[in-house]
């Protein structure tokens, strides 16, 4: 009987390791994808707090929005926040609270197909504190 | 025999090694996701319990009572007393206090004043102590703390995740954790000091052009002792810190009085599906109204009074008034026994300093100070208006025609304000006689001073000037005799606290001394 052919043991480790890489490095980019994504929404909800709260210490919707739109232009865009728009500002005398929406494009560091840009919202609502008592 | 050992391959070593590392990166970035979420959440829990700890400060002036009989016109609109305004009550109540403190001094005081001074005390504290039983109510104050905390579930703690207030541990028998901050800052009563009757005196606190009542520091008048809320100037309802509440608290650092809070301390707890999280915040109100301090429905009066008496040879036979125009009054009929035989009849032109062309010359008909009693007046206008000034009430006697006509003395001028605003501030100082129509309707046409009238100023004697006399001697030596007429003034003035309107009468009696003699004329 003819002995089996011995296998060669070179480029093993190799292929291992492309394996490994092949399932490691889509893990770790999908981590940094997602911790860029939550450090967005953060900032977004930060951010949408910070106007909502400065619009309660408005006298109307004009104010509030002319306020809401100085914090806008201050927002320094980058290469992973593309863009901050405000949604919605609601400025409610009757009801005696201010809404406030913004919406926050990121685009991800490692981008998926089809998934470059994704898009965050976060609503905040403070209550009027520029109202005087009434007569 | 020698077992063949095994020889153990590399194959699959490192896909186990890929494997676990792949495994404990998973594990990883999991829990820096789940500790991501929990950050998250707690920072949403402390914005929702930030927002719904403000909506108390800002809702809180809500807590409203009805005002006590007498106190209308320092409340609002809805004749309702709440924190914003309760300053008005206490200033009120202070200045009726002040007012018989005045009393008291001048050597003017009454029963009736004392008494309504108390009155006038025991109505603020109740109005006082019923707001503050308002924001001390837990139960209240969390619909505040809810109506907002709904709106802003921590979404990142799973589940419904609701903030809802929390009962606050450090507080007693259900009672709300409540603050007097800013202490010795300004609050929302302005004052002048020209407006508190002499020797009696308040410490402010300059903002601008304006003079507060220090917040939170007691203050006293005749015996008694005021404090009101700081509010600050220009400043809206806010988040003050922790440390800073605590060392204000209403039950750990009170005042004398009952004084109602300005601050406010409540928690909120949300529950996750896996976490709850608790997060307290303490803000302070500011209803962002500033008043004056002042008795808005209150008056002063200006009354004249004229009086003749009637001498024959220096004997007293008659004393009437007369009316405030000119008139001519045949009082002595017939008078005898002269010492020279016959009769004497004698009458008198008298009312002709009536003929001033309007209250401010009638008040200055006679010579004398005529400055002094004035500056009481002003002092009580200035507790209505602290603006008013000496130059205005001179425009305003100016302005006034004299009421003529009447033969029933005394005429009085009331001195009183009206306002375009629901809410009594802002008062416009008018001057009318007491039957004019123009007095607003809440006005006690009739209400008098409580204190002791006292002089405060004699007018110089006039000789036949402006009133005269004649007289006619029927059967005696001679057909006339000497006769003059004497036109002298006393002016008075009776305070009032304010209590039933009046703040005081100024008044000036005039009384025309008609002399007749059988003595030959030269």
């Amino acid at each position: 009987m003819r002995p089996m052919p011995k296998r060669k043991q070179k480029g093993v480790s190799l292929i291992e390791a492309v394996i490994g890489l092949v399932v490691i490095i889509p893990i770790g980019l999908a981590a940094l994808d997602m911790y860029a994504f939550m450090v967005a929404a953060q900032q977004n909800e930060e951010l949408s707090e910070t106007a909502a709260r400065v619009a309660a210490t408005k006298g109307s919707q004009s104010t509030a929005e002319a306020a809401i739109s100085e914090i806008l232009d201050r927002v320094q865009t980058s290469a992973i926040v593309k863009s901050v728009v405000a949604d919605q500002v609601k400025y409610d005398p009757v009801v005696g609270k201010v809404t406030v929406t913004f919406s926050m494009t990121v685009h991800l560091p490692v981008p998926f197909p089809n998934y470059e840009n994704l898009n965050c919202q976060a609503t905040s609502i403070e209550p009027i504190v520029s109202q005087p008592a009434p007569l | 025999m020698k077992r063949k050992l095994k020889h153990r391959t590399a194959h699959g070593a490192s896909i186990i090694l890929v494997a676990l590392f792949a495994l404990g990166l998973i594990i990883l970035v999991f829990v820096a996701f789940q500790f991501a979420m929990v950050m998250g959440g707690s920072r949403e829990v402390r914005n929702a319990v930030d927002a719904a700890a403000l909506n108390i400060a800002k809702r809180s002036i809500e807590i409203q009572v009805p005002a006590v009989a007498g106190f209308r016109d320092v409340a609002n609109t809805q004749g309702n007393v709440g924190l914003s305004n309760l300053s008005r009550t206490w200033g009120k109540a202070f200045l009726i206090n002040a007012n018989v403190q005045d009393m008291q001094n001048t050597g003017q005081i009454t029963d009736a004043a004392t008494a309504n001074g108390n009155l006038a005390y025991e109505a603020a504290q109740t109005t006082n102590d019923a707001i503050c039983n308002g924001l001390k109510n837990k139960g209240g104050l969390d619909n505040y703390f809810n109506d907002m905390a709904m709106n802003k579930n921590a979404t990142l703690l799973g589940g419904s995740s609701i903030v809802t207030s929390q009962s606050d541990q450090a507080a007693q028998n259900k009672d709300f954790a409540t603050a007097m901050v800013d202490r010795g800052d300004e609050s929302n009563l302005s004052f002048s000091a020209a407006q508190l009757p002499k020797g009696v005196t308040l410490t402010g606190v300059k903002r601008g052009n304006n003079e507060y009542i220090q917040g939170y520091v007691p203050f006293m008048t005749n015996g008694k002792e005021f404090c009101v809320p700081t509010f600050h100037l220009n400043e809206q309802p806010h988040l003050i810190s922790d440390d800073y509440f605590t060392k204000n608290r209403s039950d750990l650092a009170g005042l004398p009085g009952n004084p109602i809070p300005n601050a406010f301390k409540e928690s909120g707890l949300a529950s996750g599906t896996n976490n709850s999280l608790i997060a307290s915040a303490c803000a302070v109100a500011n209803p962002q109204r500033q008043y004056t301090l002042a008795i808005p429905y209150s008056f002063v009066a200006i009354s004249f009074s004229n009086q003749a008496l009637w001498y024959v040879n220096g004997k007293k036979v008659a004393q009437t008034s007369y009316a405030n125009e000119p008139q001519q009054y045949f009082q002595v009929k017939h008078y005898q026994p002269l010492p020279n035989g016959g009769f004497l009849d004698g009458s008198a032109n008298l009312g002709n300093e009536y003929k001033a062309a309007n209250l401010w010359m009638l008040y200055n008909a006679l010579q004398g100070d005529h400055q002094t009693p004035l500056l009481k007046v002003v002092q009580r206008v200035q507790e209505i208006d602290p603006t008013f000034t000496m130059q205005r009430l001179e425009g305003l006697m100016q302005s006034q025609a004299l009421k003529a006509g009447t033969n029933t003395p005394p005429v009085r001028y009331l001195i009183y304000p009206t306002y375009s605003t629901p809410d009594c501030t802002s008062p416009k100082i008018q001057i009318a006689d007491s039957s004019s129509g123009n007095i607003p309707s809440w006005l006690a046409r009739a209400a008098m001073g409580e204190g002791m009238g006292m002089a405060v100023s004699t007018e110089d004697s006039e000789k036949d000037i402006p009133n005269t006399c004649l007289e006619q001697i029927t059967g005696g030596k001679n057909p006339s005799g000497k006769h003059w007429t004497i036109l002298s003034g006393i002016i008075g003035f009776q305070p009032g606290t304010g209590y039933g309107q009046c703040l005081g009468e100024l008044h000036i009696h005039r009384a025309t001394n008609v002399y007749f003699t059988d003595e030959p004329e030269n």
